[in-house]
Order: C-alpha cells, then sequence, then structure tokens
C-alpha cells in the first residue's frame, strides 16, 4: 500500500482491507480466504480485497452469497475486488475531476446525508484537505489511500 | 494503518499564504514602474546597480515570495505534514518584506545603511523560515519524490542566501568575498536552478496530476531529473568552495568555467528534461479541458528551453544582452509564468476552502472556479505573455521604447494578477 490515512468512526471499520497478494497466485487458491474474508464486509461500507491477479471470475461466487463486487485496477499488478453487501451505498466515483472538485462534490454529498445514512466515494487522489472539514462537521469518516494513490472515503452523519 | 489525518488546527490560516501571496504583484508592479522609468538604462549590462535592483525585485520580491507562501500551505496538503510554529510566519513575512525592500532599494541606490538592515533582515527572515519548513519535512510521513524535492530546494535557498549575504557586505561597502564573477555565477545557478527550479519541479510532481490529472511522470525519470538538477546546483558550489580555499594555481583562477561546466547537468535537466517531462505527463490529461492556469503552466515551460538556450548563449556570446536576455527569460518569462498560474488556481481554492466549505449544505456557495472566472486569468495570461515577448524585443534590439512598454505591460499584468486576487479574497459567503 502506498500509505494510508484512517480514522476510527466506531468500533468496526468501514474500510476494510485484506491483502490476499502475496499469498495467493490464482483465483483457485484465493476463493478460500476471500470467502473467509466475508465476514468482515462492513453493512455499510466496503470490504477491499487485494490480489496479484485479475479476480473477476471471483464475483459470481460472491454474488451468490449476496455480496455486490467490483473489480478496479490499482496500479502495475494491483487488482482490487471492492464487496460491499447488498445495503451499502453506491460508489461516488470522483476520479475523473480535477482538484478540488472531489472535494466539493463530497462536501455537497454529505451535506445531504440523512442521519444514519453514509456515502463512499473514490478520488483522484487522498484529498487530504476534506477531512479537517468533515470534522468539523461532526462527520464520520474513513479514508484510505489505495496503491495508485488514488483515496477512497466513506463517510456517515451519525444518528 | 496510520490514524493521523490532517486537523483543522494544522493546516495554516489564509491570511498566512494570502500575505505572500498579495505581495508578490506589488514587487512586480514596482518592478514594472522602474522599466517604464529607467528605459534602456536598466537592460543596458548585468553589473548596472538598477538592473541588480530589478533582478532581486523579481526573484525575491516575486518568485521567492510566493515560493515561500506555498510551503507553509503544501507541507501540509501534499506533504502530511503542517509547517511548525505558524506564528512566525507573519514575523518572517514582514522581515521578508522589509529585507527585500532595502536590498533592491540599498543596492540599485548605492544606499550602503539599506544594504545592510537587508542584511540583518533578511538572514533572520530566511532563519525563521527555514527551520520550521525543514522540521515539517523532517516529520513528513511520506518520503516520495515532491518532499526529497523540497528539502533539496530548501537546502540550495540556503546556500543562495548564505552567497548572498556574504555578497552584499560588497554592496555595503566592505570587501567582496572574492572574484565577484565567479561568486555571482555560483549564487545564480544555487538560486535559479537550485530553489526555483528546484521548487517548480518538485511541486511539479504534485500539481499536474492533482489539478490537471495528468499522468504520473515515472518514477526513475523524476529520480534523473532530481539527482541532476541538485547535483548541478550544488556542484558549483563545490567550485567557489575548491577556488576560495586555494585548491588549484593561481594561474588557473578564477574557475568560472569550470562553475559553469559543473552547473551544466541542472541547465540541462530544469530546462529541458524537466519540460519534456511535464509535456509528456500533461499530454496524457485524464480530462482534456484546459483552464487559464494550465495554459500558463504550458507557456511557462516553453519558455523553459528558451531560457536554457539563452543561459548557454550567455556564457559563450560576447555581449551583455545574451545575460540580460537570460535574466529575463528565467525570472519573468518561464518561472515568473509558471508562479503566476499557480496563484490564479491556488488562491480561489483557499478561499473557497476556509470561506465557503465550512457552509456548503446551509447556504448557496458558488463553486471554486466561479470566484476567478478563467476568462479574467486568460486576459493575465495574455498581458503576462505580452510583457515577456516586449521585455526580450527591448534587451535584444536596446530600444528605449520597448523596455518602457515592456516596463508598462508588467506593471498592467502585475496590477491585474493583483486586481483578480483581491477580488477572490473579497468573496464571502
Amino acid at each position: 500500500m502506498a500509505g494510508s490515512i484512517s480514522r476510527r468512526a466506531r468500533d468496526r471499520r468501514a474500510i476494510a482491507v485484506v491483502d490476499l497478494a502475496a499469498g495467493c497466485d490464482s483465483p483457485s487458491g484465493a476463493r478460500e480466504p476471500l470467502l473467509e474474508a466475508l465476514g468482515d464486509v462492513p453493512p455499510d461500507g466496503v470490504l477491499e480485497v487485494r490480489f496479484g491477479f485479475d479476480p473477476s471470475v471471483l464475483i459470481a461466487t460472491l454474488a451468490e452469497r449476496g455480496f455486490r463486487a467490483e473489480v478496479g485496477v490499482r496500479g502495475e499488478a494491483h487488482w482490487v475486488l471492492s464487496v460491499r453487501a447488498r445495503g451499502a451505498p453506491e460508489f461516488l466515483d470522483l476520479r475523473g475531476l480535477e482538484a478540488p472538485e472531489p472535494l466539493e462534490r463530497i462536501l455537497e454529498a454529505s451535506a445531504a446525508l440523512a442521519p444514519g445514512a453514509a456515502l463512499l466515494a473514490r478520488t483522484p487522489r487522498l484529498p487530504r484537505m476534506l477531512l479537517p472539514q468533515l470534522e468539523r462537521r461532526a462527520l464520520a469518516w474513513e479514508a484510505i489511500e489505495e496503491p495508485d494513490g488514488s483515496g477512497l472515503i466513506w463517510v456517515q452523519r451519525p444518528h | 494503518m496510520r490514524t493521523d489525518g490532517l486537523r483543522l488546527q494544522d493546516a495554516p490560516p489564509l491570511a498566512i499564504p494570502l500575505s505572500f501571496f498579495l505581495t508578490a504583484p506589488l514587487a512586480a508592479m514596482i518592478a514594472g514602474a522602474v522599466l517604464v522609468a529607467s528605459g534602456a538604462a536598466a537592460v543596458t549590462t548585468t553589473w548596472a546597480p538598477v538592473t541588480l535592483g530589478l533582478t532581486h525585485l523579481g526573484t525575491l520580491g516575486f518568485l521567492s515570495m510566493v515560493m515561500m507562501g506555498a510551503l507553509y500551505q503544501m507541507l501540509a496538503v501534499v506533504a502530511g505534514s503542517p509547517v511548525p510554529w505558524q506564528r512566525s510566519a507573519h514575523a518572517v513575512h514582514a522581515l521578508f518584506v522589509t529585507g527585500a525592500a532595502a536590498l533592491t532599494w540599498g543596492i540599485s541606490q548605492g544606499v550602503t545603511q539599506a544594504v545592510f538592515v537587508a542584511i540583518a533582515t533578511l538572514g533572520l527572515a530566511f532563519l525563521l523560515f527555514v527551520l520550521p519548513v525543514a522540521t515539517a519535512l523532517l516529520r513528513a510521513p511520506a518520503r516520495d519524490d515532491t518532499v526529497i524535492g523540497m528539502g533539496a530546494a530548501l537546502l540550495c535557498l540556503l546556500l543562495t542566501v548564505a552567497a548572498g549575504t556574504w555578497m552584499a557586505h560588497g554592496h555595503g561597502g566592505m570587501h567582496f568575498p572574492g572574484p565577484r564573477d565567479l561568486w555571482i555565477r555560483v549564487h545564480l545557478c544555487v538560486a535559479l536552478l537550485g530553489w526555483v527550479g528546484g521548487l517548480i519541479i518538485a511541486v511539479s510532481w504534485q500539481v499536474l496530476p492533482m489539478f490537471y490529472l495528468a499522468r504520473e511522470v515515472p518514477r526513475p525519470a523524476k529520480r534523473i531529473v532530481q539527482l541532476l538538477t541538485t547535483g548541478g546546483a550544488l556542484l558549483p558550489v563545490v567550485v567557489l568552495g575548491v577556488d576560495a580555499f586555494g585548491l588549484v594555481d593561481d594561474a588557473q583562477r578564477p574557475l568560472v568555467g569550470a562553475a559553469a561546466v559543473a552547473a551544466l547537468p541542472a541547465v540541462l535537466s530544469v530546462w529541458f528534461l524537466h519540460p519534456a517531462a511535464s509535456a509528456w505527463s500533461l499530454r496524457g490529461r485524464r480530462r482534456k479541458r484546459s483552464d487559464a492556469s494550465l495554459w500558463f503552466w504550458r507557456t511557462g515551460l516553453l519558455m523553459a528551453p528558451l531560457t536554457g538556450v539563452a543561459a548557454v548563449a550567455a556564457y559563450l556570446l560576447p555581449g551583455e544582452r545574451w545575460g540580460l536576455l537570460f535574466g529575463w527569460l528565467a525570472i519573468w518569462g518561464w518561472a515568473g509564468t509558471i508562479v503566476h498560474g499557480m496563484l490564479t488556481r491556488i488562491v480561489p481554492f483557499l478561499v473557497w476552502l476556509h470561506r465557503f466549505a465550512p457552509v456548503v449544505g446551509e447556504v448557496p456557495v458558488p463553486s471554486v472556479r466561479a470566484l476567478l472566472p478563467d476568462g479574467r486569468a486568460r486576459v493575465g495570461l495574455v498581458l503576462h505573455a505580452g510583457s515577456v515577448l516586449l521585455g526580450a524585443g527591448g534587451i535584444l534590439s536596446g530600444s528605449d521604447l520597448l523596455v518602457r512598454a515592456a516596463g508598462l505591460a508588467l506593471l498592467a499584468t502585475a496590477g491585474w494578477l493583483l486586481g483578480l486576487l483581491l477580488g477572490v479574497i473579497r468573496r464571502r459567503p
């Protein structure tokens, strides 16, 4: 991981990360540890499973168990399988926006969150200047920096 | 996984970067006024007091003023390491403005007391600046190319100040520390290539992908550029040391030629390799919208190889005009254009972040881009490019009219920029 920054918003993490890049080199070998990791999928967040190969063939397995999953490339030989529970929010993909537009969009979206609701956003970089703004609003948040330098952010308005 | 996000109190108050950013256009306006008043007399020889004064208005008053203000802000954002003892930045600003004004006045008018005021105030200002910034760099969690580049640039700033302070004693009526030509060349190398060039390069690795979604320059290429830049900026200092300590025969001294050759890696890196790498990076942008600040970058990067050619011409060809052209292109053409463009992008963002971001969702707020309309920034680019061309024409032709016109254009450019920035700063929710 290129670097990470996070704040524990509550007892359970909203962005969980499992790294299978070192231990598994094929989809068949990854199946068992992936199924074990499903217990860590946050109800309103995301489990990011990192691989050294394209794990797309595992999506069907996850769908059978009621999870939504998508594969993304996060740098050379870095694949990420993002696994979410059915009720988790959709990703707000802001990676195509120049700074500071991702920051503007996330602040606007978080201002519209109902109590208890959460949002997930992908950003081109970890928007460090956003994080104090979220704290100022007493929002719960977590953020990680992906291996390719992009950001993944979860924001929730507490009940 | 770390859990130390930026805290609100870590980011510097808006007043800190803005105080530096708003002072810079004032210095450029004064430089324009001096050019208008002096005409061709200001660009006759690089040794003329008024030319030295103008040079330092550009390097200290405009370029370093913005670069120092930007470092206070950027270390928190891009390096994740806020500058400690933030309140000292106000003292740094006050001392730096006093020192830059005293130095330009003192050396252009031959007022020795002013030069000594400058030595004291600038020395203290840089000390109060370098110590906290170096501390923040050492504390930075990441040791990426930007942080390493900023550290190298800071080292070059220290050496620039040390050499400059020593030479300023000569302008204060005391002995010049050594062979004047050699000392000036070394001072110039470490300042323009190491400090200005080094910081522009370090910042570009972050800013181009962040603001323009440009593709990342491969790490080996960044490392080569960094190595050549820092090495080429520091080697002339070694040559100066060899000369100063008499480590070569008197017949070979002063080692002006050796210092120039020693700087070649940095000349190649700063004015040729970095622009080429940046152009490659910008060609791979994921979003094709081109705003004014991007055109400022493109124009500045285009000026870079012209600056490099002028530097070589200044060394190889007879006549003063090439040295003057080199200085004009380096300060106002290459670095000045990039710095101007970054101001039009950073100031609206900072104002939005500090004043509008806290009330998003509570009251209607404008977007960052709406705070400084792109069309107005483009007017600034046209004025800036026009002033560079007029100045280059005036220097090459020796035309008094062209030089005064360049001064007028410089005055208008800086005045327009100041007006734009003040317009942004006045905006409130």
